[in-house]
């Protein structure tokens, strides 16, 4: 019997053991089943996300305006560190060499390395491959590196409006606003991949284990219609003349008229497109004033007001119009800009002259319904469909609602609301035998390999006037440049044909007289390679058009006459 | 006795081709590893190299050292065509 009974201890004690194993087993692999899985996955299988580059952008000459770098983004395992202080004094020393600064970084990095219920945490973005090396020297363990695609502007803020920038979406990823970032951000970005394979305890791989690779697709590049010396000579004449005529902002725009291909686009101040500067929650100097922002254009519209009359046949160069002084409109008086009254005008000198009651003269004979309709004809009151993100439409308003004072103020360029961009390609169809062309800035879309993926040709949007009228205001626009109030400060080299434009400014209700919108925009109507637009918001050295805008204007074009080759016809 | 060293013979064959497969595999996977990292370092030698010249090759650079070489902006002018060549 105490036999049996040692036996039977015996037996339970192996029952038991079994039993206690049974248990456990069943609790790693029933209960905890999916959280040991994991586990394993982790240990044996490795996932290595392959980032999609961002496409680069270059200018019609190929020279890159942004471009992809590798930086590297420092992390730590702080339950591997055992000397915060040394680590954060040391890494400190080699990423900042401004003492102040380097104090600061040593606190923070020491501060986050010291939370030792942490398994990892970020230390510093943005590191280039010397400071990682440098990093990497020291051997110091619980350190390591993740790679990150930055963007990289060799030519720095040029063509800044034109790009746009890259800052963090909703979800951290990087994502393109405004410019062309913004409007082609879905081809651009590209689509990350990863690699999943099976790893050895040492974390190689296992040549003959599982693998999965789903290669990334790099984001797609850009080639503009964007000349690089032309945007470069622009951006540095525009940044003079803003500085000379101590104006708030500046836009010049170069378009060439039979191909709607924008040659140049700048405005000022312009903005670093790295790090656009934060003030207050809002981007400064990142508005394309050139696109978005609208103004009343003033007496450059008399020049499309004058190609309606013509193209209607309700007037010819030669016709005349009696100025004998200002005149009620709507109970409203207007009057000439200048108060000067010339008598017996034709089409032209009211043109020259800038006569705000001649325009009206024209613009009562076209009539309301014609003079809108030709207006949006020309691509005011509708978006150009330029391919850059954030452009305005302008406003013209609807015709039941424009009375007799609407019609004057309209005809010279008041009262409606335009972006320097349509007024540039309305006098692009002036220039191109009457038809507008739709402005674009990508030539080209491109793959990774440079092999054309999309190309984008000169589109006509509509024809607005006939080629007779065309050349008829061609003539007109150069008589009115040479004899006109701008005269002082024409080129002697080429002939110009253009209108300038001295808006004022509305503000609470009121025009306000001594602030203005300063705008020439014309071509050169020989070789007519280009229509450019030159806008000064507010200039204070001198509020005209014609003593600020028409300057720089000349100034650019005859540098531009010159650079394609086009010969002097003074 | 015999008999089981006949049996126990092909055992050890490929036992032993196993363990030299494996390692082969496994040296392999090492390889692997390393041929992955030399081209990662060199995809980003590379764009460090494209980095280097576009901004050699930028304007602004070009023109600071145009100025520190001495050279100086002119005014352009065409020449006249001779009355010859215009006849």
């Amino acid at each position: 019997m105490f036999k049996n009974l040692r036996l039977n201890l015996v037996f339970c004690g192996f029952f038991l053991l079994a039993a206690l194993f049974s248990l456990r087993l069943f609790d790693i692999q029933i209960l905890h089943h999916s959280e040991y899985t994991a586990m394993a996955q982790n240990q044996h299988f490795a996932n290595t996300p392959l980032i999609a580059k961002r496409g680069n952008i270059y200018t019609s000459d190929n020279y890159p305006l942004a471009l992809t770098e590798t930086r590297y983004f420092l992390y730590a395992e702080p339950n591997k560190i055992n000397d915060p202080t040394s680590y954060a004094k040391t890494i400190s020393m080699l990423l900042e060499q401004d003492e102040k600064k380097a104090v600061e970084l040593e606190l923070e990095l020491k501060k986050n390395l010291s939370q030792k219920d942490l398994f990892w945490v970020g230390l510093e973005r943005n590191l280039s491959l010397k400071q990682k090396q440098s990093i990497e020297d020291l051997n110091f363990e619980g350190l390591g590196f993740e790679d990150e695609y930055v963007r990289y502007y060799p030519e720095g803020s040029l063509a800044s409006h034109i790009l746009g920038f890259i800052r963090s979406d909703e979800d951290g990823n990087p994502k393109g606003y405004f410019g062309l970032e913004g409007f082609y951000n879905g081809d651009i970005r590209g689509v990350s991949g990863f690699i999943y394979q099976e790893q050895d305890a040492y974390g190689f791989p296992i040549a003959v284990g599982n693998y999965k690779r789903v290669l990334p697709k790099n984001g797609r590049g850009l080639v503009l219609t964007i000349d690089r010396a032309v945007q470069f000579l622009v951006e540095k004449e525009l940044k003079s003349a803003v500085e000379n005529y101590s104006a708030k902002s500046g836009t010049v725009i170069i378009v060439e008229p039979n191909t709607g291909r924008v040659i140049a686009l700048a405005n000022y101040p312009n903005f670093d497109p790295l790090n656009p500067l934060e003030v207050g929650g809002v981007l400064e100097g990142t508005r394309n004033l050139a696109i978005a922002s609208t103004y009343e254009p003033g007496s450059v519209v008399k020049g499309l007001t004058m190609s309606a009359a013509i193209d209607l046949g309700k007037v010819t160069p030669e016709s005349t119009y009696m100025d004998d002084g200002p005149k009620v409109f709507s109970g409203h008086l207007v009057d000439t800009w200048d108060g000067k009254h010339f008598g017996l005008e034709t089409m032209v000198s009211i043109l020259q002259h800038s006569n705000n009651l001649g325009a009206a003269y024209v613009g009562q004979k076209v009539g309301a319904s014609n003079l809108r309709e030709y207006f949006i004809k020309f691509g005011l009151g509708e978006k150009t469909a330029v391919d850059l993100e954030g452009e305005d439409t302008g406003v013209i308003r609807q015709l039941s609602d424009w009375r007799d004072i609407d019609l004057t103020t309209a005809s010279f360029g008041q009262g409606i609301s335009a972006t320097p961009l349509q007024v540039a390609m309305a006098f692009s169809a002036i220039s191109n035998n009457g038809n507008l062309m739709r402005p674009y800035i990508v030539s080209k879309i491109i793959d990774d390999f440079g092999n054309v993926i999309s190309k984008f040709e000169p589109r006509v949007v509509r024809r607005v006037i006939s080629r007779g009228s065309s050349e008829t205001l061609v003539d007109m626009l150069t008589k009115a440049v040479s004899g006109g109030e701008a005269k002082y400060f024409i080129s002697q080299k080429y002939l110009v044909a253009g209108k300038t434009g001295t808006a004022q400014i509305p503000i609470g209700g009121k025009y306000d007289p001594n602030k203005t919108n300063a705008t020439f925009v014309g071509f050169l109507p020989k070789s007519r390679k280009f229509v450019m637009l030159v806008k000064l918001e507010e200039p204070t050295v001198s509020i005209f058009a014609s003593e600020t805008s028409v300057p720089v204007w000349m100034g650019i074009a005859e540098s531009l006459a010159a650079y394609y080759g086009i010969p002097p016809d003074r | 006795m015999l008999s089981f060293l006949i049996y126990l013979l092909p055992l050890s064959v490929v036992l032993v081709a196993r363990v030299v497969i494996l390692n082969c595999v496994s040296i392999s996977g090492q390889d692997l590893s390393i041929l992955e990292n030399r081209k990662s370092a060199l995809v980003k030698e590379n764009m460090q190299f494209k980095k280097d010249i576009s901004y050699i090759s930028s304007l602004s650079y070009v023109k600071e050292q145009a100025k520190k070489g001495g050279f100086v902006a002119l005014p352009f002018e065409f020449l006249e065509v001779p009355s010859l060549a215009s006849r």
